[in-house]
């Protein structure tokens, strides 16, 4: 009997120990993926989307023709601390083949960040590429002990003239080290 | 021998609970909600769907200018629009309030750089109009201006947010900053096609101050207290009739130069940028790392309550803004009209009502 309890005393702590690290490396490769695609790397942030269909277009003949590529354009802001590390922030504006991690050239796309700590402004930064599918900017506090609230603000741009598509979000995120 | 049941049973809840947390959390981090947008009256599809946490998403909408109300690349008036020498200018402003809750849009124009009357829909002709949009809803808005006479003019219409809030609280303000405001600008063409001479401000003879190059703005406004600050101004306590001084730090970015123009609102209205003068418009142009702040003044409203001030920066007057109907311009500045944050003006009359209840200033009334 006490060969049986210690049996599933281990078998709990090394699987205790095993979800540990499956976690950890989970949350690694998580995060290492969430930066690849351009989404949430902090502690929390803010990522909208918006996906588009692009209209139906009359051709010469008057027959109907429909342009079958579909696009999403994220706008997201995170701010977060390192471990004894400094306050960073990421701002960014990204157009994308719907459903894919493919860019979308479009006519303007455009990002200004902004990042407040208390009621100082800290940061204040645009962006702006023609013909392109991505623009961001991002910040790094040249300090590391920060007691303060944080606050990283961004004003996006999608413009697709020909498509009719325009798009002005505005996301923010915050970190409150007070 | 209880003892090591004891630990096990300790052990299973620890694991379990590891377990739920992390799923909790990975599920989490992919959590975002998804919206379908509306189809207009004609059944023509719009946009198709928005996903976002609508708790958090304050301001998402689109803009367009139209010479009809139909939401078509070929109808779209783009960046530039000709008329005849009296002919009124008119158009359709296409919104589409992409959010999940009601929303009122004020609306007001600017015809070289001054605020001017227009009708919007069936109202009146007036300086300010409001639209009230419902969730996901997609609009045309008609607007009419007076012919403004032969050459090239900018004409801008501006689409604000959130003005009936008045809230002093400093998260409310903070969030104003650069957002809440949507524009749409064109070159108008009335039987001309040379653009006209830009007069810019000379900021020297205005005492402007030089701010240091790291100075965080870049390519934009603040509005504070002292010059070249920081820190940022959010509200403020008046008296009525008074002259408010503030300053207006506008910055080039650290790669390029900029140029603008800048106009004072108050309660959304225009007024001049310097109390006890008739200037509404500065025209400005800063070399690259330029930043400056020029003192700024206005003469505080006469009714006791909360009341909005606020600067508008407008990048590059008077240039063509296209190269071919809806080919835009490259410029290397940020394109974007930028409201400064909305100062909550809490404006009292308290001085004033002492003031009038003493005799003298009574007989003064009287007489």
């Amino acid at each position: 009997m006490k060969n049986t309890i210690r049996f599933i005393t281990v078998c709990m702590a090394f699987l205790l120990v095993s979800v540990t690290c499956v976690t950890a490396v989970s949350a690694q490769q998580s995060d290492d993926q969430q930066v690849a695609e351009g989404q949430d790397i902090g502690v929390g942030g803010m990522e909208v989307t918006h996906t588009s269909v692009t209209c139906p277009v009359i051709s010469i003949f008057g027959i109907s023709n429909t342009e079958n590529t579909v696009y999403d354009w994220k706008a997201g802001t995170d701010i977060w601390k390192e471990w004894l590390g400094p306050v960073k922030s990421k701002h960014y504006s990204k157009s994308r083949i719907s459903g894919t991690d493919n860019a979308y050239d479009i006519p303007v796309i455009g990002v200004r960040g902004r990042v407040w700590k208390d009621d100082n402004s800290q940061f204040d930064q645009t962006d702006m590429e023609y013909n392109s599918a991505d623009a961001s900017v991002n910040y790094q506090s040249s300090e590391i002990f920060l007691s303060a609230y944080w606050k990283a603000q961004s004003d996006h741009t999608f413009e697709y003239s020909s498509n009719n598509d325009y798009w002005y979000p505005r996301t923010t995120d915050e970190e409150d080290l007070t | 021998m209880k003892k090591s049941y004891f630990l096990c049973l300790v052990l299973f809840i620890i694991t379990a609970a590891i377990i739920v947390f992390c799923c909790h959390g990975i599920e989490n981090s992919s959590d975002l909600i998804t919206m379908t947008g509306s189809v207009d009256g004609s059944g023509r599809p719009t946009t198709e769907s928005v996903s976002y946490d609508p708790e958090s998403v304050e301001e998402s909408f689109g803009l367009g200018l139209y010479d009809a109300p139909i939401h078509t690349p070929e109808h779209s008036l783009h960046f530039s629009q000709t008329c005849a020498e009296n002919e009124s200018v008119n158009g359709y402003l296409f919104i589409s309030n992409q959010m999940t809750e009601n929303n009122s849009y004020l609306i007001f124009c600017l015809m070289d750089y001054n605020q001017t009357p227009f009708s919007c829909d069936s109202d009146e002709r007036g300086i300010l109009h409001r639209v009230v949009l419902r969730p996901y809803e997609e609009r045309f808005v008609q607007y009419s201006l007076d012919p403004p006479g032969k050459g090239i003019h900018d004409f801008e219409i501006f689409a604000l947010l959130k003005t009936d809030q008045h809230s002093l609280d400093t998260s409310f303000r903070q969030s104003t900053d650069f957002s809440y405001l949507g524009s749409k600008r064109l070159n108008l063409f009335v039987e001309n096609e040379t653009f006209p001479v830009v007069r810019y401000t000379n900021f020297s003879s205005l005492s402007a101050r030089l701010c240091d190059p790291d100075y965080p703005i870049n390519d934009g406004i603040l509005l504070t207290e002292e010059p070249c600050s920081t820190k940022g101004w959010f509200t403020e306590g008046a008296e009525a009739g008074d002259v408010l001084h503030y300053w207006i730090n506008l910055a080039a970015d650290t790669r390029y130069p900029v140029s603008f123009a800048v106009i004072t609102l108050v309660d959304y209205v225009q007024v001049p940028l310097q109390a006890g003068t008739l200037e509404k418009v500065w025209f400005g142009n800063l070399s690259v790392g330029e930043k400056i702040s020029v003192p700024g003044s206005i003469v505080v409203p006469s009714e006791e309550g909360v009341h909005e001030l606020m600067m508008v920066y407008i990048p590059v007057p008077y240039q063509r803004l296209e190269t071919e109907p809806g080919v835009s311009t490259e410029f290397q500045q940020w394109l974007w009209t930028e409201p400064s944050i909305r100062i909550g003006l809490n404006v009292s009359t308290a001085v004033n009502a002492s003031r009038a209840d003493r005799p003298e200033a009574k007989s003064q009334v009287a007489l």
